[in-house]
């Protein structure tokens, strides 16, 4: 930039300071002429040298500092000036000494021994201040001098001050010695340049309504800024990035045409396993997968003897059923649900739901696990069942793909699994371009029979049903699912998280 | 998860064909197996868990033979007649009623072959026979046995045998105290006072099922050659499915299956029955669930690498092998055809079912009160509904109130669903301490309440909670941010002065809705805030979300 443009954009702080350093090159005598505080002062020193005006060098310097003692002192004054000045009054003793001017006796003592050694005063029976300590009383001693010019650089002493110097050092926590940083400033040539030209007053600092007001602010210049200056930080009030997934997500499903449908956190035995025809004995029951509540909830009576039949001898359906006794008591029990697949069924009982049917539920679901990098006691599941005449597997992987490649996922292989409640069941894995390896997303199948017989649906229902947490640690390309969901989530990443995928 | 431990060449020898691990891996995926590890000649297989049949090296080389087509269809197992014969008492009829048994000859055992029976025998236990609970297998060289056997219950102290790998004799009620098996099953028989026991004519006991085999007449060793089996339980069905398991793997190992005959008083039974179970299957079926079009002659091809037998055209005869025991109904022959077809050589169809989008009207008002408080500034927060007591109640300096209460945990920080937010948007502090303030959050999310009308006896309620924590944050703050909602959302809102610890008294009020108190709102109570180890002044409101829809 040319000089006219940098004069342009002087702020006032450097417009103070900038002329100053014709004369002050310590950063010191600087603050003190300009008035301003020591923080303002190196701001504007810090915006002058990012724009070449000045140098700035920082030198560690053996320095003399005034101590502890030596800043009271430079306040009351020394004690022998204390003691100099009581007896200009009246000559005093020892103890009445003491008491005048406010000194401990070890004070006391030191100032009588420098102001007889100054020839100043006399001891007999009592203190008298003797001519030379008269004259004394109008004129600074040299130490007193040279605790006003502290801190001086040890190296730049003369004689005299070397002298003063050893005689306060042997004085308590007067002075010390101390490695200080000294900051010196130089005017560059484009520095000086500028001053030369002259530093512009006729720059308007803002507009104003006045300014508008009363039209001043025409023909005049505003002074520009320095607009690629950092700037302090602020957040915006954002939505959770998992929030941002389950509303990806739910477009995807209402666009597709499903309905979406919710259910409470708590429900029976019943309408988590026994209605999609889980059998009573199934490992996924027992204590160390599912939150027991120590409660019993109540079934519906009718769907009871239903689902009962199905599961003892496979109801009309064709199927051989479990070939136990199905026992209420089981069922009634109450748990944390394990997943949405409840819902579902919840709908198909409450809901009479007619075909062709699309729906869709996103909820939070329970395993009784500890929590570490890659589990958590709960996450959110999103499941989605589509009933019709005709339906077949090869559309169930239709609805997949389909799904998928809305986020972005193209390569989809499957593995058929077990389900107790679909059959055929497959998972689906996606290939994740930047690790490299496929990726375990959905569950899926086809409804069995013998778990649509109790609700009277006699089409083929076919459902899936995926974790919202783990596409949200892809998306967001996180490894620990803690940071994606729950309590022990880092404002910083809800503050800052990347706002496109 | 169940796993099988195997040896890679050992199951190359059992396919009849030797493949690369990548080729195995690929085949175990097709069929819905994982290849988990290996290590040089170790493999470690995860085995679908509705397939006890494939536990076995034996098991799942059998299924991979067929399936890769060297040797399809139906395998027949010959069983040889014994004189073997089990008098079940009728004293067993409360304890534990059935048994069914087989003997297995000229099986040439060693080290490696008795562990892996031993290894066949634990899984199914765990798995199928649901930890001996349904059943029970018991295993044991036929020389030393005496027959006749009896199968009866007797006084558990009356009982009384040196029991495998101890030196000293027991009584049965001893076993379950002092034998590391009897400790951990002790709670199958516990209950009862006699226990089942297998004694031979010489009234030398074999065995007390579900437990413990006895040192004399139970241990196999790498001598024995012919074996006697026994499956004890509650259910019939599991336990003539667990011995099919059993004598088809030995029998592929080389043995020679016997039957032996069970006497039941009233009724006679010949084991195991081998007998394969006959089906028939529509074509049509198959193609409409699968949506393929498939000719008999191929579903038939696909069904034989599956290990069945079947002949036919629009209605296809299907011969099952007794060892599959997960085959209830048609469906589950489709999804045989399935895997044998290969789920990733079906070309997925996108078909057109007509239905009009619906969201929940509740969902769509919740994302819009969202979007008014994050245009205040506050960020989203998405908390854990699993709490404790201790940060619900105590911290929060309040007494507690009902809830619903989590049985036996793993992870030993919660025991309860919570019923408000706030306590757990503090936390959410807590643990951001570090970062910049002011720090402004809020959650629209659930908590659960007790409710005796409903069947759960509780339901969830939807609330909203905004938390402010900064130097200077005050009722003010707090008290804007309500009224601007009030104002926007047009509703009739007032305070009233209200008590509540966890607020600075003077500094605290409950929220009203036309009148009805719906939530409340304040500067948190010091204490609280000590309770929590929170260094910075924070107020908050909360309010029952869905009530401000009306």
């Amino acid at each position: 930039m040319d000089v006219e443009e940098i004069i342009k954009t002087l702020t006032p702080l450097e417009r103070r300071v900038l002329p100053l350093l014709k004369k002050n090159n310590n950063f010191n005598s600087l603050v003190n002429a300009s008035n301003l505080s020591e923080t303002e002062v190196n701001r504007s020193l810090l915006w002058l040298q990012n724009k070449n005006l000045i140098k700035i060098s920082e030198e560690v310097k053996e320095s003399v500092v005034v101590g502890r003692n030596g800043e009271e002192y430079l306040k009351d004054g020394l004690p022998e000036r204390r003691v100099l000045n009581v007896l200009s009054e009246r000559n005093l003793s020892l103890r009445e000494l003491t008491d005048h001017a406010c000194l401990d006796e070890d004070e006391l003592r030191v100032s009588l021994g420098i102001l007889r050694k100054k020839d100043a005063i006399e001891i007999k029976d009592n203190v008298r201040l003797k001519d030379t300590g008269k004259k004394l009383l109008n004129l600074e001693f040299e130490e007193e001098k040279f605790l006003k010019k502290l801190p001086l650089n040890v190296k730049e002493l003369d004689n005299k001050e070397i002298a003063v110097l050893s005689e306060l050092k042997k004085r308590k926590n007067i002075i010390k010695i101390e490695n200080l940083k000294t900051k010196t400033v130089y005017l560059t040539e484009f520095g000086r340049s500028i001053l030369e030209k002259g530093l512009r007053e006729d720059l308007l600092e803002g507009l104003t309504i006045d300014l508008l007001k009363s039209g001043k602010w025409k023909g005049k210049e505003f002074r520009h800024y320095n607009i690629t200056s950092i700037t302090p930080k602020i957040y915006g009030g954002r939505i959770h990035p998992q929030s941002l997934v389950i509303d990806k997500i739910k477009k995807i499903f209402l666009n597709l045409g499903f309905k979406e449908m919710k259910s409470p956190w708590v429900d029976t035995c019943f309408w988590c396993m026994d209605s999609m025809w889980i059998p009573q004995d199934h490992p996924s029951r027992e204590v160390q997968d599912t939150f027991f509540l120590p409660y019993k909830g109540d079934i519906p009576n009718e769907l009871s003897k239903k689902v009962a039949d199905v599961h003892e001898h496979g109801g009309k359906t064709g199927s051989k059923g479990y070939g136990y006794k199905w026992n209420p008591e089981i069922a009634k029990q109450l748990i944390l649900r394990t997943h949405t697949t409840a819902t579902t069924y919840r709908y198909f009982h409450q809901k009479n739901i007619e075909y062709p049917a699309k729906y869709f539920s996103i909820g939070r679901v329970f395993r009784n696990e500890s929590i570490d990098q890659t589990h958590l006691a709960e996450f959110h599941q999103v499941e989605g069942f589509v009933m019709d005449e005709d339906l077949t597997l090869r559309d169930l992987m239709g609805y997949i793909k389909e799904f998928y490649s809305k986020m972005g996922i193209y390569k989809i292989k499957f593995k058929p699994v077990y389900n107790p409640y679909t059959e055929p069941s497959m998972e689906a894995y996606g290939y994740n371009e930047q690790l490299g390896k496929w990726i375990e997303l959905i569950n899926s199948g086809v409804f069995r029979p013998e778990s649509l017989e109790p609700y009277g649906i006699n089409v083929p229902v076919i459902a899936w049903g995926l974790s919202v947490e783990r596409l949200a640690m892809m998306l967001y390309k996180q490894k620990d699912i803690r940071e994606v969901f729950g309590t022990l989530n880092d404002l910083n990443f809800l503050r800052t998280y990347n706002a496109k995928w | 998860m169940v796993i099988l431990e195997t040896n890679f060449t050992e199951l190359n020898k059992a396919i009849g064909k030797k493949l690369t691990k990548k080729e195995l891996e690929d085949t175990l995926f097709d069929l819905g197996m994982e290849l988990e590890r290996t290590e040089k000649d170790e493999i470690r297989i995860e085995i679908t868990p509705d397939r006890p049949d494939l536990l076995s090296t034996q098991g799942l080389g059998r299924a991979l033979k067929s399936y890769l087509g060297i040797k399809t269809g139906l395998r027949e197992y010959k069983i040889k007649k014994s004189e073997i014969k089990i008098n079940v008492d009728k004293s067993v009829e409360k304890v534990r009623p059935y048994t069914v048994a087989a003997a297995v000859k000229n099986l040439k055992l060693d080290y490696e072959k008795i562990k892996e029976i031993i290894n066949i025998q634990e899984k199914l236990h765990n798995t199928f026979a649901r930890k001996r609970k349904k059943t029970s297998i018991g295993i044991y060289p036929l020389e030393n046995i005496s027959p006749p056997i009896t199968y009866l219950a007797e006084k558990s102290d009356k009982i009384k045998f040196v029991p495998l790998d101890f030196e000293k004799e027991l009584t049965g009620k001893e076993i379950l105290e002092k034998h590391p098996t009897g400790i951990k099953y002790a709670d199958l028989l516990k209950s009862y006072d006699k226990y089942p026991i297998f004694v031979d004519s010489k009234n030398k006991v074999l065995s007390m099922p579900p437990i413990i085999n006895s040192q004399e007449l139970g241990k196999v060793n790498d001598k024995t050659k012919d074996i006697f089996i026994e499956c004890s339980g509650h259910d019939i069905n599991a336990s003539e499915q667990v011995l099919n398991l059993i004598v088809t793997t030995l029998a592929d190992m080389g043995g020679e299956i016997y039957s032996v005959e069970v006497n039941y008083g009233n009724k006679k039974m010949i084991t195991p029955n081998l007998e394969p179970e006959k089906k028939e299957i529509k074509l049509s079926y198959i193609n409409k669930i699968l949506g393929l079009e498939l000719k008999s002659k191929d579903a038939i091809e696909l069904l034989k690498r599956m290990g069945y037998d079947a002949s036919g055209t629009d209605k296809i005869r299907i011969l099952i092998p007794k060892y599959r025991t997960d085959i209830w109904h048609d469906i589950d022959i489709v999804d045989d055809v399935a895997r044998a077809y290969g789920f990733n050589n079906m070309k997925p169809t996108f078909p057109k079912v007509h239905s009009v989008a619906e969201t929940i009207p509740e969902h769509d008002f919740l994302n819009r009160l969202k979007e008014l408080i994050i245009g205040l500034g506050y960020n989203e927060t998405f908390t854990f509904g699993l709490t404790s007591k201790d940060d619900q109640f105590r911290k929060m300096n309040t007494k507690p109130c009902p809830s619903i209460e989590l049985g036996s945990v793993k992870e030993q920080t919660i025991n309860m669903v919570r019923v408000w937010l706030l306590p757990e948007l503090l936390k959410f502090l807590v643990n951001n301490r570090s970062r910049e303030y002011p720090q402004r959050i809020f959650e629209v999310n659930d908590v659960v309440v007790q409710d005796s009308k409903e069947d759960i006896k509780s339901k969830n309620v939807t609330r909203l909670c905004c938390v402010s924590a900064h130097e200077k944050a005050n009722f003010t703050e707090i008290k804007q941010v309500l009224d601007y909602l009030g104002q926007v959302l047009n509703l009739n809102l007032r305070l009233e002065e209200l008590r509540h610890d966890s607020f600075i008294e003077g500094r605290c009020a409950s929220i009203l809705l036309n009148e009805k108190e719906i939530g409340f709102m304040g500067e948190i109570n010091p204490i609280a805030l000590n309770n929590f180890d929170l260094q910075v002044p924070v107020c908050a409101l909360e309010l029952d979300a869905e009530k401000l829809l009306g």
